[in-house]
């Protein structure tokens, strides 16, 4: 149902079709100096008054270079405004700070950051986010109608395709589906993400969703990987990228439900920049797993003042699109630049995006416990 | 051998003080955020966890759920197994190491074996296990070994498995095996030895008669200390277990993470328990022997 | 806590057990025998050429300052060291390479060395139990034992709960149970205080009486090694530099340092005037000194001449000048020191040599410090130093 002959796309066909990424012909942009970035208003964040507020962001390879020169560049032109960057995993970071609540909710352990839709979708039925302001964040006119949450409990910018990792020096057949997860040519080669570190649930959505199933019928998917289990399909399970990176490396892993993104990168890491690493988006669609901005309840509002600043000036489109170039990541705001070898990238153009699957984080999340336990009990169990 | 020091109710009282004085601010804070934790971890234990939310009203579901189910009865029996296997190594190995380092008259070789045996120490088990992750795989060293030994015909799985989660285990606790046994094995008086050896018996009878009985708390100590530490192992399960192994430290982690608290407080209760009742209990069971032993000064 | 007045009974029951199996004949041959015995350790020439005999039943002590090779020598007697030149023989031997665990001697050590997690019963049995004894014989020996060093009853005690006294005994009687051939002590009384040490010393002279074991005793106490031993090798730097009586060792000493390590002595450096087979005639600055008739003095040759402090006299009023053989020495009194049963005077002479005197505290009259007097001996109380 996609077009592959789309390697160029017009910004208004993007919109038209109601696309998710951007991938706005790279001139110019490339790169922009964020130092230069224009205040998003005249007049200093909080009314100049002195105030202090903790940024959440991602641990890991990229993703620090851009918040940090945002934080360098916002304090310069605001020096009332105090930033401390929170590095971490969300899967670590959200329920300390659902500890913290407990303690203080006056006081809480983040103010504003970045969150995967995971977070994003507990915090909603928890409670945790406040609603942001377009006002005090007019760029958020520029992110794609389908990233805005109801109620703006969060503002959507980016995503990454969740698909098939592979070796492409051993795999003479291509993983093309879901189903492939299953496949008896990679029998006792295939590795998942472990669920509990924020991906084996996409593994269980991409095959419940490719088998017309969805988030609230998701027992036929279970079971699948339950008997393949059982089978010796799976070499591992992994929590970590080194263990699948280099488990993959070597062969001792073939096929890999993980990130896309990841392939680009680690291929980029190696030496001639031509590592083995591959990756296909299943012909049910890759899983959508999307990322957003927040701002955590009890912050006060001169801190809500400064954090929906910083956040519209990450949401300008020379900030996220460095941002993207650097992580791989597929931007939700439109007319965002990236660099060549991105938009070359199958997994960067607007028909996969289109065709991803977009699971009901909803009900995924309030059910994700239960699934939890049933993962531990059904798959990793029976290995 | 001065047994008349202890024995004035003056010198008694002053050293009791003094033990109380230096010992005391420590005590307090330990026991003090031991007892708030736990009580945290109690309350948190019976409350109740919507599927998305803890609520702070009184229920024991957690403790239902978990006694009632037996996945996580093969947990516990699989950490416990675990534990134990690689308790037996680790003392199978680290006795006569420890043995081995007290008979080293060079000091130099004496230093080497230390930094041999504590080296692990030296780096975080994230890296340790990134190592083995190497040598344990289908195509790593060990495979490759036992494939050039024809010992084996196809490689076979040690990683990701409990058999891989168990060597590195046993590399990583080594030292805390070594440690106790060691350092009651260099307080030893060697002229025991040879006063043994002087009355008929020869090194073997030496050994089994005197060297053992006497190491016997050094033993428990690192049988202990082993114990506990690979009951409460994290990272070596988490990134060389592959899945396959699952403990409670493991599913811990992940109901916090799921926001479950009350089972995760639960399962930490439980492994808490095992733990002390393995100390306590094996404290009982060696009581006798190990008073003996105590006053051998 | 004296030993058993019942003594000679216990050593009566204990000798019989003792005795069984070997013929108490009055043998000819040495319990121990060194011969050229070398010991090196690494570049460290401990023990340098030792050659002794030691004789059955013999209370036999090795004295020396702390260095000087006893242990060492001891050690090797007991098989925990090997000579690296030289041969050790037991009851005439070879016994360089038997282990210390088949040997027929038993050694008490410095410390004791008593097992802590056996009571004293375990203790005593060890030996006997490797041998493989039947039980019977076990519990009386071990209860023999205990007569021997008045301990009985102690059996369930455990070793923590013995004072040092007590544990030295249990040593001994640890030791003595397996009937060794030699008994060899490792300065074994060096832990105890004072009185306990002079109790014990008489205490072991009396068990070797009893059981007439022969006994090597390694000490660095002189008057502990003249309290107990038959004979004593005095050593010093790996060398032996005398054996003999306590008695000869202290009143003919053969060298400086047997004459300064075995008490105190008054050394007076002279020349050889002329020598005939009944004295020496000497030559000390001014003073002409008359010594006992010694073959090495040749006439021109320089000696040292020794007196024990309590063999100097004060030449006074009440003394007259009967019995000092011309031995006369002008000095002052520099100090006297009340010493219970004697006083001890310091005196220097007027070459200023210093001198030691002795005299029983009963004399009739103190001397004052700063006295001018005259110190007199005997001819045959001097010994020279040809050394």
């Amino acid at each position: 149902m996609t077009k592959r002959r789309h390697h160029r796309i017009t910004r208004r066909e993007l919109l038209h079709q109601g696309g998710v990424a951007g991938a706005t012909l790279g001139l110019g942009a490339l790169g922009a100096a964020v130092a230069d970035l224009a205040p998003a208003a005249a007049a200093p964040a909080a009314g100049g008054r002195k105030v202090a507020l903790t940024e959440f962001i991602w641990i890991g390879g990229g993703q620090g270079i851009v918040p940090r020169e945002v934080k360098a560049s916002f304090e310069k032109t605001n020096p009332n405004v105090q930033i401390e960057l929170y590095e971490g995993t969300n899967a670590i970071t959200y329920p300390k700070m659902v500890a913290q609540r407990q303690v203080d909710p006056n006081k809480p352990l983040i103010n504003f950051g970045f969150f995967n839709v995971d977070a994003q979708t507990k915090g909603e039925l928890d409670g945790m986010w406040l609603n942001l302001d377009p006002q005090k964040i007019p760029n958020m006119a520029g992110v794609y109608p389908s990233y805005h949450r109801p109620g703006n409990t969060g503002i959507g910018w980016g995503l990454s395709g969740y698909g098939l990792l592979y070796n492409k020096k051993l795999v003479k057949e291509p993983p093309v589906s879901w189903n492939d997860l299953f496949a008896p040519r990679f029998k006792g080669k295939v590795m998942l993400f472990d669920y509990g570190s924020g991906g084996g649930f996409n593994d269980v959505l991409g095959v419940a969703y490719a088998n017309g199933g969805d988030a609230k019928r998701i027992d036929a998917a279970f079971e699948k990987f339950s008997k393949a289990a059982q089978d010796g399909q799976f070499l591992a399970l992994f929590t970590t990228n080194e263990q699948v990176k280099d488990s993959l490396a070597r062969g001792e892993a073939l096929v890999a439900g993980y990130f896309t993104s990841f392939a680009i990168t680690w291929n980029q890491e190696s030496p001639n920049g031509d590592g083995p690493f591959a990756y296909a988006i299943p012909k049910e669609g890759m899983v959508a797993y999307t990322y957003y901005f927040n701002i955590i309840k009890g912050s006060t509002p001169d801190q809500i003042d400064a954090a929906s600043a910083v956040i519209n000036t990450y949401l300008s489109k020379p900030t996220i699109g460095r941002y993207c170039n650097l992580t791989a990541t597929i931007p939700a705001v439109s007319g965002v630049s990236l660099k060549p070898e991105l938009q070359r990238e199958p997994v960067f153009q607007p028909s996969a995006v289109k065709a991803a699957i977009l699971p009901d984080w909803t009900t995924a999340n309030r059910q994700n416990a239960a699934w939890r336990q049933r993962w531990d009990r059904d798959v990793k169990g029976k290995m | 051998m001065s047994p008349t020091y202890a024995a004035t109710p003056r010198g008694a009282r002053g050293r009791s003080l003094a033990l109380t004085g230096l010992l005391g601010p420590a005590t307090v804070f330990l026991a003090a955020v031991l007892l708030v934790a736990l009580c945290i971890l109690l309350v948190n234990s019976a409350y109740h966890f919507t599927g998305t939310q803890v609520q702070p009203t009184l229920t024991f579901e957690a403790y239902r759920h978990f006694f009632t189910d037996p996945f996580y009865a093969g947990v516990v029996w699989q950490e416990i197994r675990l534990a134990v296997t690689t308790t037996a190594i680790c003392l199978v190995v680290g006795y006569p190491t420890a043995y081995a380092i007290t008979k080293i008259r060079r000091p130099g070789w004496v230093i080497a074996a230390y930094i041999l045996i504590f080296s692990p120490l030296l780096t975080s088990s994230i890296v340790r296990a990134y190592g083995w992750l190497v040598v344990l795989a289908r195509g790593g060293l060990v495979n490759w070994a036992l494939l050039r030994l024809h010992l084996v015909a196809a490689p076979v799985r040690l990683l990701f498995d409990v058999t891989g989660v168990t060597v590195a285990l046993v590399h990583v606790l080594l030292p805390f095996t070594v440690f106790p046994i060691l350092s009651v094995l260099l307080r030893t008086d060697p002229a025991l030895r040879e006063a043994a050896a002087d009355l008929g018996a020869t090194r073997l009878q030496g050994f089994f008669r005197i060297t053992w009985p006497l190491s016997f708390p050094g033993l428990y100590a690192a049988a202990q200390l082993t114990f506990v530490l690979a009951m409460n192992a994290y990272v070596t399960p988490q990134l060389l277990g592959g899945g396959r192994v699952q403990v409670l430290p493991l599913l811990i982690y992940e109901n916090i993470s799921d926001l479950d608290w009350p089972l995760a407080a639960v399962e930490a209760t439980v492994l808490i328990v095992l733990v002390w009742a393995t100390m306590l209990g094996s404290n009982l069971l060696f009581r006798r022997r190990l008073a003996t032993l105590e006053d051998r000064r | 806590m004296g030993p058993g007045r019942q003594g000679q009974d216990v050593a009566a029951s204990f000798l019989s057990h003792v005795s069984t199996g070997r013929p108490r004949e009055a043998s000819a041959l040495p319990a121990v025998e060194l011969e050229h015995v070398h010991k090196w350790y690494g570049s460290i020439h401990a023990v340098r050429g030792i050659s002794l005999r030691i004789l059955q039943n013999e209370f036999f002590s090795l004295l020396g300052p702390s260095g000087c090779g006893k242990t060492t020598v001891l050690r090797m007697i007991s098989g925990f060291e090997t000579p690296t030149e030289g041969t050790v023989y037991l009851k005439g031997e070879v016994a360089n390479a038997i282990p210390p665990y088949r040997r027929d001697t038993n050694l008490i050590f410095q410390h004791l060395a008593l097992f802590p997690h056996l009571d004293v019963y375990d203790n005593i049995a060890f030996g006997l139990r490797l041998r493989r004894l039947p039980r019977p014989e076990i519990a009386r020996k071990v209860r023999a034992a205990l007569e021997l060093v008045d301990l009985v009853g102690y059996d369930t005690r455990r070793i923590h709960q013995l004072s040092g006294g007590q544990k030295q005994r249990i040593a001994i009687a640890r030791a003595l149970v397996n009937e060794p051939a030699v008994l060899l002590l490792d300065e074994p009384l060096g832990a105890l205080d004072l009185r306990l040490r002079i109790q014990m010393q008489v205490e072991l002279k009396e068990i070797q009486h009893r059981v007439g074991t022969t006994f090597v005793y390694v000490t660095h106490d002189q008057t502990e090694a003249m309290t107990m031993s038959d004979r004593i090798a005095v050593m010093n730097h790996g060398f032996v530099e005398q054996i003999g009586t306590s008695r000869d060792v202290y009143e003919r000493p053969r060298t400086r340092f047997v004459a300064t390590f075995l008490g105190d002595s008054n050394l007076l450096e002279a020349q050889v005037e002329s020598s005939n087979a009944d004295q020496t005639v000497l030559r000390a600055g001014a003073a002409r000194l008359i010594g006992p008739a010694d073959a090495g003095a040749t006439p021109g040759s320089s000696v040292t001449l020794c007196v024990r402090p309590e063999r100097l006299r004060f030449a006074g009023a009440g003394t007259a000048s009967g019995g000092d053989d011309g031995n006369r020495l002008d000095a002052r009194v520099r100090d006297a020191i009340f010493k219970g049963a004697v006083i001890e005077y310091r005196l220097v002479t007027e070459s200023g040599a210093r001198l030691i005197l002795q005299a029983h505290a009963d004399a009739a009259r103190p001397v004052e410090p700063g006295a001018a007097v005259t110190v007199t001996w005997r001819k045959e109380d001097g010994v020279l130093l040809t050394e």
